[in-house]
């Protein structure tokens, strides 16, 4: 006996509470499903996850199906740097450095505020070098830098040729190799196929699907062609994050509500929402990590301005996570509007790396991103929609302080990596932007074992052939996840997730 | 209000069973005598893959019909004066992120108003991109 959660409406009205949620297996028999297709692997999702996964799945010799419900590969890994934290890579024996996989997982548990997973860190640490090799056989071209970035204790971090769109185009090369591995893009994953025991049997997926927009997406969107494919050996989920879900992220911490994003614009709750209904654990989905068009550590330089009062409101020295928080609840006091923060370009010399500044300024920055000179003060406050005379009081007031230095409104410190916090000189120019952090990268998602098997939420065992890779996954990183560390989770699980599938015996 | 109300259920009625009624509002293609089963093969109407795009429009010449938004994306050290260039892949039939694999209806909608999809993750405005068509 078999039966198919074939339709979201049934399963709503059935599962108002999560007991209904973690045992949905007896509750409606149907009969045995007639699949439309059958192959041995579905990997759901392309980014680096999904495709690692598809190519070690099918290089043991199953039979791989690898859909995305998006227009194109990629995923959000497409648009991303994907710098790879990597212990025990031929550049680090190169240059003598001394690093271990207990290291790097010691490293990401102490920015985790003690919700990281130490255990599963360091499983993904043991394997990068591994994955490093799997996709430098591959075709994946390093481009020779060895980086120290923040909070890692070594230099590690790996940077690919073409960021994330190079490193997986050499991977789609070499996909385009294996014959057993098709792909299927405009194909979403509706619902996972559970057999009487509970195990994987296939997915409900719509071919023809054609992604509209993030906002209604997962509840509107009803174009496709409804087929069932079965899976003999299991099914990988690697779907993302879900930073584009305005609704469900704003439920879980409700300043999120208009924080900008430039994630794949498909990064939903959907997907989530499919295996959660399958039995699947979620967890710290009220946890969250920003990005910035420019590093924060270089805020300190300028002046942040409320343009609602034309004053400050915080320290422009606060870290990643509290700058972000203050500015979006200010936001959600002020009508919306965007603080805005004022440089000079003594400032700008300051910052540690001036790409970034450059593509602020030439618009190459993303959404909030762009940086504008203005020739005064005043011009900028209008442009920013501050009353330009209060603004220029605050920056005065600030130039004042500076110069005595001391900070009494916010108490920012007035030095840092040695450099000084110093009056803003305007003669060569005002330099302004929006101070909007980006929410991009969401650390919650579905609970799962070191082979990268969804744990159920009911037994908190395996749901036997789901596996979960990737930023869809949740609870390694918990309340800060380093950078360089979302690569490496990726390409690690992502291979083994592939390789232990294909191990499965086809049922 | 209720007029109104009144007017939508009429409309309803008329759709379930009028082809007329479903068909779109909007069709850019059709206002300019492209008739709907150039694109639309087939037995239904389906959504129009690139595939079927590319037969009456050529990508490589779009491609390079957009290529002028390109551009040289340039900025004076503050500290040592000296200029760096970096050449901006914005052309959107040719970015650097994607290539030439974007599908068409990712920005242009036939049935409705067409969308820039660099503008999901770009400040498009600051490029001088017109609306796509």
């Amino acid at each position: 006996m078999t039966q198919v959660k074939s339709s979201r409406r049934n399963f709503l009205k059935a599962s108002a509470s999560l007991v209904a949620v973690a045992a949905p297996f007896s509750a409606y028999a149907a009969e045995k499903p007639k699949y439309d297709e059958e192959v041995d692997v579905i990997v759901v999702g392309s980014g680096v996850s999904g495709t690692i996964a598809a190519i070690a799945a099918a290089e043991k010799g199953s039979k791989v199906l690898l859909i995305d419900k998006m227009s194109r590969l990629g995923g959000t890994s497409r648009i991303s740097g994907l710098n790879f934290a990597c212990v025990g890579s031929p550049l680090q024996k190169e240059k003598g450095v001394q690093d271990t996989p207990e290291k790097l997982a010691s490293d990401m548990y102490k920015v985790s505020g003690n919700m990281g997973d130490y255990e599963k860190a360091l499983e993904m640490a043991k394997n990068t070098a591994r994955a490093e090799k799997f996709m430098t056989e591959r075709g994946v071209k390093w481009d020779g830098r060895l980086l120290k970035l923040g909070g890692h204790s070594e230099p590690r971090v790996l940077v690919s040729i073409g960021d994330g769109a190079g490193l997986l185009n050499a991977l789609w090369t070499h996909m385009k190799t294996l014959k057993n591995l098709e792909t299927g893009l405009h194909t979403k994953a509706d619902e996972i196929i559970l057999d009487k025991d509970g195990k994987v049997e296939g997915l409900e997926v719509r071919q023809d699907y054609y992604f509209d927009t993030p906002e209604t997406d997962d509840l509107q969107n009803k174009t496709g062609t409804k087929k069932l494919i079965r899976a003999k050996q299991g099914v990988i989920f690697a779907t993302g994050g879900y930073s584009r879900d305005k609704v469900f992220r704003s439920i879980e911490v409700p300043f999120l509500a208009g924080v900008a994003t430039t994630t794949n614009p498909g990064a939903t709750s959907g997907a989530l929402k499919t295996m959660v209904r399958a039995g699947a654990q979620p967890m710290h989905l009220s946890l969250f990590r920003f990005a910035y068009p420019l590093p924060t550590e270089d805020m300190i330089w300028g002046v942040i301005v409320d343009p609602a009062t034309g004053k400050r409101f915080m320290s422009e020295g606060a870290t990643r996570n509290a700058l972000a928080q203050t500015v979006l609840l200010r936001r959600m006091q002020n009508g919306d509007k965007k603080p805005f923060i004022i440089y000079d370009e003594k400032s700008l010399a300051k910052f540690h790396n001036l790409n970034r500044v450059q593509r602020s300024l030439n618009g190459l920055n993303g959404i909030d991103g762009t940086m504008t000179k203005f020739n005064s003060v005043e011009e900028a406050a209008k442009a920013f929609g501050a009353d330009p005379a209060i603004v220029k009081n605050t920056v005065d007031a600030y130039n004042q302080a500076i110069k005595e230095g001391k900070d009494p409104e916010f108490n920012k410190p007035l030095e840092r990596s040695g450099r000084k916090v110093e009056p803003l000189d305007f003669s060569a120019g005002v330099y302004a932007m929006p101070v909007n952090p980006r929410l991009n990268y969401t650390p919650g998602g579905i609970r799962t074992d070191l082979k990268a098997r969804a744990l159920s939420m009911e037994t908190g065992k395996p749901i036997e052939g789901l596996f979960v890779v990737g930023e869809a996954s949740g609870g390694l990183h918990g309340q800060e996840r380093m950078t360089g560390c979302s690569m490496p989770e990726c390409a690690v699980f992502g291979l083994i997730a592939g390789e232990t599938v294909a191990d499965r015996p086809k049922q | 209000m209720k007029k109104i109300f009144l007017a939508a259920a009429v409309l309803m009625s008329f759709g379930v069973t009028s082809v007329s009624a479903q068909m779109p509002s909007m069709s850019k293609h059709s206002a300019r005598g492209v008739q709907c089963t150039v694109c639309h093969q087939g037995k239904e109407f389906k959504p129009v893959p690139t595939s079927q795009c590319v037969t009456c429009h050529n990508q490589d010449a779009l491609a390079s019909k957009t290529d002028r938004l390109n551009f040289i994306s340039k900025m004076k050290n503050p500290k040592t004066g000296e200029v760096k260039e970096h050449k901006a892949l914005i052309n959107p039939h040719h970015s650097y992120h994607f290539g030439k694999t974007e599908d068409c209806s990712d920005c242009h909608r036939e049935h409705r108003a067409s969308v820039n999809d660099c503008g999901t993750c770009h400040d498009v405005k600051a490029w001088g991109m017109k609306d796509p068509k």
